[in-house]
Formats: C-alpha cells, sequence, structure tokens
C-alpha cells in the first residue's frame, strides 16, 4: 500500500532478515495461489508486517524454496503457512481495492482511467476475498466514506482523519478470539495506521498544494510553498513518536514467539527512520538513508531529526 | 522438591529454576521496566500492563520472601458511579477514570460552555488523551491554560501529554542490541522482489 512499515536493515540480523524475505514472499505467494497470478503485484511491506505481527504469537512456520516469476526459473525461500496467510492476503487485496475505488472518486474520467483498468483487473480477486471476510470489507467501505467526508468538510483534524485510516488498520486483527491477544494487536495496528496516515500526508504535502488536493496538514497548519515550518514539523515529529512509543508498548503486551527482534526493530528503528526520511523529503528519492529504502550511489546522509 | 506456585513465578520471569538472587533481581529490574506505568500513559491498555505488573512483583515477591516482607499491592482506586445529580465536571471525571469515553465525549457535547470552560476544555483534553488523539488533547489543554494560566492540574495534564513515554535509554539500546548487521542484510532488502537477488549479493 504505502511502503512506510519496514525494518531498519541495517541493523538486522541476516537470520533475521532472511526470515522478513521469507515472510514477503510467502504472501507474495499466497496471493498468487488464492488470487491468481496477478494479485501477487499487490504484495507490500505494510502487510507484511501484519503478517508478522499476527503470526508472532505462534511458531515460526516452516519455510522452503519455491519458485518465484520475479526471478523466471529462479527460487527463493518462502514461509509456507496457509492459515496465517490466508487473512492477510484477503485483507490485502480489500485494501488495495478499496483504495482504488476510493482515487477514483478524487479524479476525473480520463485521470482515472489507470486505476479503473487496476480495478476491473482486481475485481474478481476482490469479489472472492470480500466473500472470505464481509466484516472487514463493510469496516473499510465504511470508514473510508468517514474519510472522505472529514476530505470534503476540509476537516483541518488531523487526529479525526487519521482515525478513521487507524480503525481499518486496527480492523486486521478484529478478528482474533482471545482478548488478550486482540487488544495489544488492535492498538499496535491502531497506532500503525496513525502512524501510515501521518507519513503519508507529509509526504504528498508538496503535490496535493501544488494541485489543491486536500491534505489535513494543509489545513491544520500554514504551509509555505507546500513546506512546514521547523517547529511545525518537530510538532509533526512529537505525534508520530507518539504512535511509536504507544505501538511499542502493547507490543510489549503481546506473548511472542517468533519475529520478535523484527517486529520491534519495525516499531523502534523502522518508524522513526522512515519518519525522518519523509521529513527530510528523502524517502521518495530512497537516497542513502541507512538500511531505508534503496543505497545512494553518493553514500548515506543521515536525515534531520534521524534517530539512533 | 520446588512447589508449583515458585515453577511459576521463575516462568513468570523468564527465569530457569536455578536463577540466583541476582538474577532474579535483574529480571525483575528488566520486567518493571518493560511494563512501568509511565509507558502505558495515554494507552487504553493500562489495565493490562498493571496487571501484567501485579503478576511480575507476587513473582518476585514469592522467590524474595525469606529476605523481605510481601509488599503490599496496589489498591486500586474505588470507582464510584457517577450521580445525576453531580456536577458535570465531577461526573465528566468519573466517566474518564472508568475509560467509558464514548459517554464522557456525548455528556462533553451536550455542554453549551464547552469551548469557553477551562475545565471542560481540559477535560476534553484529557478525554482525546486516553483515545490517543494527541494534537486535539495539545490544543484543548493549551485553551484550558490560556483561560486558567494559574491552574496547576492543568499544567501538570499538559506536561503529561506524550502519549506513552519512550522506553528508557537502557531499554532502547537492549532493542539496538539484540539486532545484530547481517553480512549483506542491506542489499538483500534491496533486491526484495526484484529478482535479482543473488546477482547483487555476490558484489557485496
Amino acid at each position: 500500500m504505502f511502503g512506510y512499515v519496514r525494518p531498519r536493515t541495517d541493523v538486522l540480523s541476516s537470520e533475521e532478515m532472511d526470515a522478513y524475505r521469507a515472510a514477503y514472499c510467502g504472501l507474495c505467494r499466497a496471493l498468487g495461489k488464492q488470487y491468481g497470478f496477478r494479485a501477487r503485484f499487490l504484495v507490500n511491506y505494510d502487510m507484511t508486517f501484519l503478517y508478522l505481527l499476527r503470526s508472532g504469537v505462534r511458531d515460526r512456520a516452516e519455510a522452503k524454496r519455491c519458485w518465484c516469476p520475479a526471478r523466471g526459473c529462479g527460487k527463493k525461500v518462502c514461509t509456507l503457512d496457509q492459515v496465517g496467510f490466508e487473512t492477510v492476503a484477503a485483507r490485502t487485496v480489500i485494501l488495495c481495492v478499496e483504495k482504488l475505488r476510493d482515487n477514483l472518486r478524487d479524479e476525473s474520467f480520463f485521470r482515472s482511467l489507470p486505476d479503473r483498468f487496476l480495478r476491473l483487473l482486481f475485481r474478481r480477486a476482490y469479489k472472492k476475498a470480500a466473500r472470505r471476510l464481509p466484516s472487514f470489507a463493510a469496516l473499510t467501505a465504511e470508514q473510508l466514506g468517514k474519510l472522505r467526508a472529514l476530505e470534503q468538510a476540509h476537516s483541518p483534524s488531523i487526529d479525526a482523519t487519521a482515525d478513521a485510516f487507524a480503525r481499518i488498520v486496527a480492523g486486521c486483527a478484529a478478528d482474533v478470539e482471545e482478548p488478550a491477544l486482540r487488544r495489544p494487536m488492535e492498538q499496535v495496528l491502531y497506532q500503525t495506521g496513525r502512524f501510515l496516515y501521518l507519513a503519508d500526508a507529509l509526504d504528498d504535502l508538496r503535490d496535493d498544494c501544488q494541485n489543491g488536493v486536500y491534505n489535513p496538514l494543509r489545513f491544520r497548519f500554514t504551509p509555505q510553498n507546500g513546506e512546514l515550518s521547523a517547529q511545525e514539523l518537530d510538532y509533526l515529529t512529537q505525534l508520530t513518536d507518539s504512535s511509536v512509543n504507544l505501538a511499542g508498548a502493547a507490543l510489549a503486551l503481546l506473548p511472542l514467539r517468533a519475529y520478535d527482534r523484527l517486529l520491534e526493530n519495525t516499531v523502534y528503528l523502522g518508524f522513526p527512520a522512515v519518519f525522518a526520511a519523509v521529513r527530510a523529503y528523502k524517502f521518495r528519492a530512497k537516497a542513502g538513508l541507512p538500511g531505508i529504502g534503496r543505497r545512494s550511489a553518493k553514500g548515506g546522509n543521515t536525515p534531520k531529526g534521524e534517530t539512533e | 522438591m520446588m512447589d508449583e506456585t515458585k515453577k511459576n513465578a521463575y516462568r513468570v520471569l523468564n527465569l530457569p529454576e536455578t536463577a540466583t538472587r541476582e538474577e532474579i533481581h535483574a529480571a525483575y529490574e528488566k520486567l518493571e521496566e518493560r511494563y512501568s506505568e509511565i509507558r502505558y500513559l495515554g494507552s487504553p491498555l493500562w489495565d493490562m500492563a498493571a496487571e501484567k505488573r501485579e503478576l511480575i512483583q507476587a513473582a518476585y515477591d514469592e522467590l524474595t520472601r525469606e529476605e523481605a516482607p510481601m509488599r503490599v499491592q496496589t489498591v486500586q482506586e474505588a470507582q464510584e458511579d457517577p450521580e445525576p445529580g453531580d456536577s458535570v465536571s465531577r461526573r465528566l471525571r468519573t466517566l474518564l477514570n472508568r475509560n467509558e469515553l464514548d459517554a464522557a465525549q456525548a455528556l462533553l457535547e451536550q455542554q453549551p460552555n464547552r469551548e469557553n470552560d477551562p475545565e471542560l476544555l481540559y477535560l476534553r483534553g484529557m478525554l482525546a488523551w486516553k483515545r490517543g488523539w494527541l494534537d486535539e488533547a495539545t490544543q484543548s489543554m493549551d485553551a484550558a491554560l490560556r483561560l486558567a494560566p494559574q491552574n496547576q492540574e492543568y499544567r501538570t495534564g499538559r506536561e503529561k501529554l506524550t502519549g506513552g513515554l519512550p522506553p528508557s535509554a537502557r531499554l532502547r539500546q537492549g532493542i539496538k542490541d539484540r539486532q545484530t548487521r547481517g553480512a549483506c542484510a542491506a542489499c538483500l532488502m534491496e533486491c526484495l522482489c526484484e529478482g535479482l537477488c543473488e546477482a547483487i549479493c555476490d558484489g557485496c
């Protein structure tokens, strides 16, 4: 979806890195198996995190070498966890297609043609996923509707808009039966959703100011030429730090049996590093940030606000 | 023969049954910090963290009973039902203490003077904070402080607005120490889903 939820790979052991890759490839494989080849293109880091969180309370599933279409004839190590991936794959399809549907409403007919085409491409996959998780599909549509109403009203409340999105992400753990597991998982995901929304809003601020598109930060703060002042950026960093702390505190309440280092890394190190990259306008360029995105040919620059 | 209570206590502290007193104390301190009250300020999971702290405390007391007297358990505040005749402020505070946030929100929205009464603004800030809405909490408490700058309670409440304190430097360092740099971790990440993993890693 966004790609903001990822671990800091430069401080990750090779064993954990392999586990992360295997989970990512496992999700890709599950999408392909359940929703057809084209659904493999929906695989993303954010939903890999969801898999790690949901399956972290169980023993780690086995992994084996599987065919990888991106490699032609080559194989990659994939986690084989049919039960674990089943709901995560369905949620991936629902979220991506609902996002496409939401985009269509904001754009003119001709500008929305690529999204219309993609939506058509994933129509059957969406129907299948929505049949599997009808309550999640309904929740996503309902919260996106709320979000749209807030956008149309040009709401200056970043809390209310982030809340609508965060509730969708928190809904990804609504089917966990045991409250002792469900409540911390929902809180980790709620704060992750809030973080995602704020990071995405800041990342899009320049473009949105230029195109006159709604962005909560435009109405809450006073951006000049699409940029916030240092003081406003510091305040926004405080808000995202709060989400990191609350997500970390919730994570500590989960009896994790697998992926604990990966999850801690993503929350405590990945989130702040990603936000620092977004804040320094380097996330999209993926230029020289330690463990985030691609390596720069010029070497690593630590952006302002980077927490070590 | 070790009794079941003691075995459970070791399990709670994540220790082998052969652990020394120093190890017991170190494990207790580490867990106390992990679930400390201050980390769960503004979190809806404060009750789960409190239960965890009680378990840890009981386990520690069990294992160190011979040398230290049992600590007195924290007594939870009595939670009274709000009476209809109570002041709005008191009813709101009771609802907030009981974490009945939707009821508190409904009561707050019925008040016509909620935008210019410092007490209601402060309580609106507390409500937003409990929901994890830090921006709205900050704005409401700042407004309350502008109207009543001398109020010590509002000032303390405003200073507490952190949305869960970050883990201490020691805990954060522990998280970092547990991660060790892999031989080619950065390039492995880079080539996820690009199908070029081996080609790139060969050059590491």
